[in-house]
């Protein structure tokens, strides 16, 4: 299924050393490591490898925030209706590349300050819009996803062509590429996605020169594999099983790990349909990227039947504790704790909750598992609260489905020590359905339940020191935010809303600074750069359906449009 | 026609639902719009189309603070959207259409957000062309297209109150200019003329919709005029003649001054010899019956697409130490014509643009091209220009689009000098004589150019006709332009910028970009005190074209965006 096109590489390399007077520069391996040399550039999805979405730049602060406003906008598509963007834009020297809903990947020349150019469209020719999060740099190729089918795309950074195209589909239809690869030494990783569709989902490896699949592994274990024990059906529910890896991991590259989180069981609601754990959905898991060994894994919510995918990001930072420099990993998790463990096995420092929960009573603070996950229940009961069971088949269940925090990341301040989560605060109703476990044709309803939702969809926004998981700081936010958060050493964290409003805030008090509103979601997250010396905030609007739905209860926002638009705001 | 008693039920349900009524927008509002400057309740702000706000809190000293205020989204149902609407505003609420025909009431009190209130959406299966609303009473009155309808809405609620079927067995004919609410009456222009319509210009009830006149700007064999389609092929039928951009007022004659649009097929005037009465005029209506007052015709017998639908714009100034009532058009041929408004007498035509080649010039008393011959079924005017079958291209200035065109000039009474916002590039034109039909198209001919399309920004004194101003801009404007008691000229380019310009120097004090071009007009308003300039983003496919030449915005989107700006 590999396509291999080693030589159109080098053909066009050639092309272009005739004809481009100035080749933008390699992104190597060495600067992807050394991100803080170039602070004026976010090299990769999370910025840096450790995942912390904080950007060194203190252009934009506290005490200028009030002058900032739109620069330029550069809208993006438009070629169909409802389209949406969910890409962090990567920066490099000035120039800006980001992917839309249709997997088009945009060259943007944003070096002006007053105006953003597309240099080139690189268009995949997918026939549907599907989630794309955005590239990768590597040496002079940028390398994004694509879907329908499944794809890899390795796009000259310089011209605009396409330099290798792996298609890694298998021949599973129902699979697509969601997720930002990660390039790290000479190989591109990615995860799999479409685990809601009923697919089996992976991680792989691919080679960043030619675009060869090198390795690939599959986080549902097949019969006989390792953890395949906790898959207990006769269903075969594992061909099946989910486990999605739907945003770009981490990488610690002193140990060599890297840290991916992994989706949801399918059917998300019916534990029923697969009794068991269900190893290696929820869960963390360290891979060696060279190979695609599992280091180690740790799964939050065993058994889960709330869609408690635990994919946003596995954020790394250091900390001396008791006077011991500790290498850690801390992840706001969608189930509504905040869990920080070891870097190196995965062994639990703590978990506390950052909201409301009621779905278990807690956690065990050694094991990290919740303190009523009974190993010998094949399906599990929990607090007893948010089961939904036969005899009482409709159950309120906190957070929600969709989180606490998800896919939109948290980021961690370098300079306040402390991690600003941006999470969902409403709860739903979940019904268990076994007849909504639909087999071909109609994966696509196997959610094995329904749900619905009696308040407003609306957000928080708290910070969490993620050692001691004491809230420091929690403001309420009206309305949803899908978009994530932003820190700077400007003293500032930066969200963004489904009504279309950006705001920033003080990264002590959390008090207001700055806001505009757009008028259309946003379900991307912030980041920032710099060109020219001057700091700039960038996000692209367009709120995916998913998002929109999280609105049937905000009435002011029923008629809101669609548009996909960057925005580039500036002192 | 669907007349329709449920308005009565809607009123009589509004008032059982509704705690608060918006102001109704009386006659005598429209005829008094300097007592309410914050608002712009019609398409030109004001009858006599001046698209001059008094407004002057953003004025020349603080425009460099001018930023995003905030934004607010159109469209998005489906690819390759576009706006060429001016939004309405009245007390707080904007008003405003996109291509789809959907009409959106938005709340933008609260200055920091624009808020849809409600969408009343016509349903139409493809996309057209729409300029926008007219306020009547409680009524926000809008075209829609497939078929041709004018559509009343309930400004508080959104419900249609009253729905008029237009397309009288044309079904090529589509509604895309705003109407024009005259006291009892909405006057609506019919357009479609490009694929071989008939247009027409007619007089609805405000209050039910119904047809209460109709008038052909082409006249049927026997009819005055006539003896100017001189063909064996009943041209007229299929003549064009559209009428696609709102008209002025002028309560003291009540009269109504409409643009005409081109003969059809445009650029092959073999296909209907003669001056091909009433295109590229001017006509004066009477609105309350529809009996034309007068009429002049700017570009007899036509080659180049020299439509007239550019506004006719009333100013009273002083000739020869006399006062007078006036009307300035600047045309799409590449001139700027003064007439007197009660009969439309010529008193001056000079070129806005220094590269006219089309004609010799303009008879300063007549009105009529210097080489326009009346004994001719075809002219040849200046011989530079002009069309022959099986010739080759032909370099003609301005181009088919103009010079100036829908996009509007604005005219300033502080300065008593008009904006003109115009293309630069010439074309090389010839005919088809095949195309004159469904199947091949009704153009008669085709136009290319190697040049960029760009554009100028021109101040002119419409009582001399001597050009005061001129600046190049890098860009096509098919946005227009609006001036303002703060002694600023806004416009919006194809490339995404809008500008702000000195009135006296021209020089740019302000700009911004929003990455996708402009084809609808700025405007600006008031709430709360405070001014905001507002302008909808989403380039039609006809503006689109015109960057063929212009590398560097080949990638650029189409977003459908409502920006407003305050300070």
């Amino acid at each position: 299924m590999t396509i291999r096109t080693r030589s159109i590489r080098t053909a066009l390399f050639a092309a272009t050393v005739l004809t481009a007077p100035t080749l933008a520069a390699d992104v190597t391996p060495e600067r992807l490591l050394n991100p803080n040399k170039e602070p004026q550039n976010w090299l990769m999805n999370h910025r840096t490898y450790d995942g912390q979405r904080f950007s060194p730049l203190t252009g934009i602060n506290r005490d200028n925030i009030k002058n900032l406003k739109l620069a330029y906008a550069v809208p993006l598509a438009g070629g169909a209706g409802k389209e949406f963007i969910e890409a962090t834009p990567l920066a490099e020297d000035g120039f800006l590349y980001i992917t839309d809903s249709f997997g088009v990947l945009y060259k943007i020349d944003a070096t002006a300050g007053d105006v953003g150019r597309i240099v080139w469209r690189m268009d995949p020719k997918q026939e549907k819009q599907v989630a794309n999060r955005g590239a990768a740099f590597w040496g002079n190729l940028v390398v994004s996803p694509a879907s329908g089918p499944a794809r890899v795309i390795a796009t000259d950074k310089t011209s605009g062509k396409v330099v290798w195209e792996t298609n890694v589909a298998d021949g599973e239809a129902k699979i697509t590429v969601t997720g930002a690869p990660l390039a790290i030494k000479d190989k591109i990783m990615i995860g799999a996605s479409g685990g809601d569709a009923g697919a089996r989902d992976w991680v792989a490896a691919l080679d960043a020169g030619t675009g060869k699949l090198l390795w690939r592994k599959y986080t549902i274990p097949a019969p006989g594999e390792p953890g395949s024990e906790t898959w207990k059906d006769k269903n075969n529910a594992w061909q099946t099983g989910g486990g999605a890896v739907w945003v770009t991991g981490t990488y610690d590259p002193d140990t060599n790990q890297s840290l991916w989180g992994v989706g949801n069981p399918v059917p998300m609601m019916d534990a029923r349909a697969r009794p068991g754990d269900n190893l290696y959905t929820n869960s963390v898991i360290s891979w060696d990227p060279d190979n695609g060994r599992m280091n180690w894994y740790f799964q939050y919510t065993p058994g889960d039947m709330w869609d408690f995918d635990e994919v946003g990001t596995h954020i790394l930072f250091e900390r001396t504790i008791n006077g011991q420099p500790r290498k850690l990993v801390t992840h706001s998790a969608r189930n509504g704790f905040l869990y920080t463990m070891e870097r190196t096995n995965g062994a639990m420092v703590g978990a506390k909750p950052y909201m409301d929960v009621n779905w278990t009573r807690g956690i065990d603070q050694k094991t990290g598992k919740p303190l009523d996950y009974d190993p010998n229940k094949d399906v599990q009961t929990y607090s007893g609260i948010a089961d939904p069971t036969a005899a009482n088949p409709v159950k309120k269940v906190c957070p929600n489905r969709t989180g606490g925090n998800n896919y939109w990341p948290s980021a961690y301040s370098q300079k306040t020590g402390l991690l600003y989560i941006p999470a969902m605060t409403a709860c739903e109703f979940v019904t268990n359905d076994p007849a909504l476990v639909k087999r071909e044709p109609g994966w696509y309803t196997r959610t094995g339940g329904g749900y619905k939702v009696d308040g407003r969809y609306e957000s928080n926004l708290t910070a969490v020191d993620p050692v001691t998981l004491e809230i420091k700081k929690n403001i309420h936010l009206g309305y949803p935010n899908y978009s994530g958060a932003l820190a700077t050493a400007g003293g500032l964290v930066f969200v963004a809303l489904l009504d279309g409003t950006i705001a920033a805030f003080d990264d002590t008090s959390l008090d207001e600074l700055w806001k505009i509103n757009v008028g259309s979601g946003f379900a991307a997250p912030p980041m920032t750069f710099a060109v020219n010396g001057k700091q700039y905030l960038a996000i692209a609007s367009g709120p995916s359906g998913a998002a929109l739905s999280k609105l049937v209860l905000t009435p002011e926002l029923k008629e809101q449009r669609n548009a996909t638009v960057l925005y580039v705001f500036g002192l | 026609v669907t007349r329709s008693s449920i308005r009565l039920a809607l009123i009589a349900a509004s008032i059982l639902t509704v705690p608060a009524f918006a102001a109704d927008v009386t006659p005598e509002r429209l005829l008094n719009p300097d007592r309410e400057p914050q608002n712009w309740l019609m398409n030109h702000r004001t009858y006599d189309g001046q698209r001059f706000s008094p407004l002057a809190r953003i004025n020349r000293d603080n425009i460099k603070n001018l930023k995003l205020a905030y934004a607010v989204p159109l469209g998005g149902l489906g690819g390759n959207e576009w706006n060429e609407a001016t939004p309405l505003v009245e007390n707080g609420f904007l008003y405003i259409t996109d291509s789809w025909g959907v009409l959106y009431k938005i709340d933008v009190t609260s200055g920091d957000v624009g808020r849809i209130v409600w969408r009343m959406d016509p349903k139409q299966e493809k996309q057209g062309t729409n300029r926008g609303a007219a306020f009547w009473r409680n009524l926000a009155i809008s075209p829609a297209n497939w078929p041709a309808r004018i559509v009343a809405t309930d400004k508080d609620s959104g419900n249609v109150v009253w729905q008029t079927n237009v397309m009288f067995d044309q079904p090529e004919l589509r509604i895309t200019a705003a109407p024009l609410a005259l006291r009892d009456k909405i006057i609506v222009g019919a357009s479609g003329g490009d694929n071989g319509v008939r247009d027409w210009i007619a007089g609805l009830d405000a209050a039910t919709g119904a047809v209460l006149w109709r008038k052909f700007t082409i006249p049927a064999p026997g009819e005055p005029g006539s003896e100017t389609w001189k063909g064996a092929n009943n041209a007229w039928q299929t003549g064009g003649g559209a009428v696609w951009v709102t008209g002025t007022y002028d309560p003291d004659t009540n009269q109504t001054i409409w643009g005409t649009g081109n003969p059809v097929p445009m650029f092959d005037p073999f296909y209907r010899p003669g001056d091909n009465l009433y295109t590229n005029s001017a006509i004066s209506w009477d609105p309350e019956s529809g009996k034309m007052n007068w009429y002049f015709q700017y570009t007899p017998g036509d080659m180049w697409d020299y439509d007239e639908v550019g506004t006719h714009i009333l100013i009273d100034g002083e000739i020869a130490g006399q006062p007078r009532k006036l009307i300035t058009h600047s045309a799409r041929n590449g001139f700027l014509y003064t007439m007197d408004r009660h009969n439309g007498q010529t008193l001056l035509a000079k070129p806005y643009l220094d590269n006219v080649n089309w004609t010799s010039g303009i008879d300063q008393k007549t009105g009529k091209p210097l080489d326009y011959d009346p004994g001719k079924d075809i002219q040849t005017y200046a011989g530079v220009g002009n069309l022959v079958p099986g010739a080759p291209l032909k370099k003609v200035c301005p181009s088919q689009a103009g010079g100036n065109n829908y996009w509007p000039s604005s005219y300033s009474p502080r300065t008593k000098l008009l904006y003109i916002p115009a293309l630069t590039a010439c074309v090389n034109v010839s005919i088809d004589r095949e195309k004159h039909n469904a199947q091949r198209g009704w153009n008669g001919g085709l136009s290319q150019t190697e040049e960029r399309w760009e554009s100028s920004l021109t101040s002119m004194d419409p009582l001399t006709g001597a050009v005061k101003k001129t600046v190049h801009l890098r860009y096509p404007n098919y946005s227009g332009t609006l001036a303002t008691g703060g002694g600023l000229v806004f416009l919006g380019l194809l490339d995404g910028t809008l500008a702000a310009f000195d009135e006296n120097t021209l020089e740019e004090l302000w700009k911004i970009n929003v990455g996708t071009g402009f084809t609808a007009p700025p405007m600006t308003f008031e709430v709360n005190g405070r001014q905001y300039v507002a302008i909808t983003s989403g380039p039609s496919a006809v503006s689109r074209a015109k960057l063929v030449n212009t590398p560097e915005l080949r990638d650029m989107r189409n977003a459908t965006v409502l920006y407003v700006f305050g300070l």
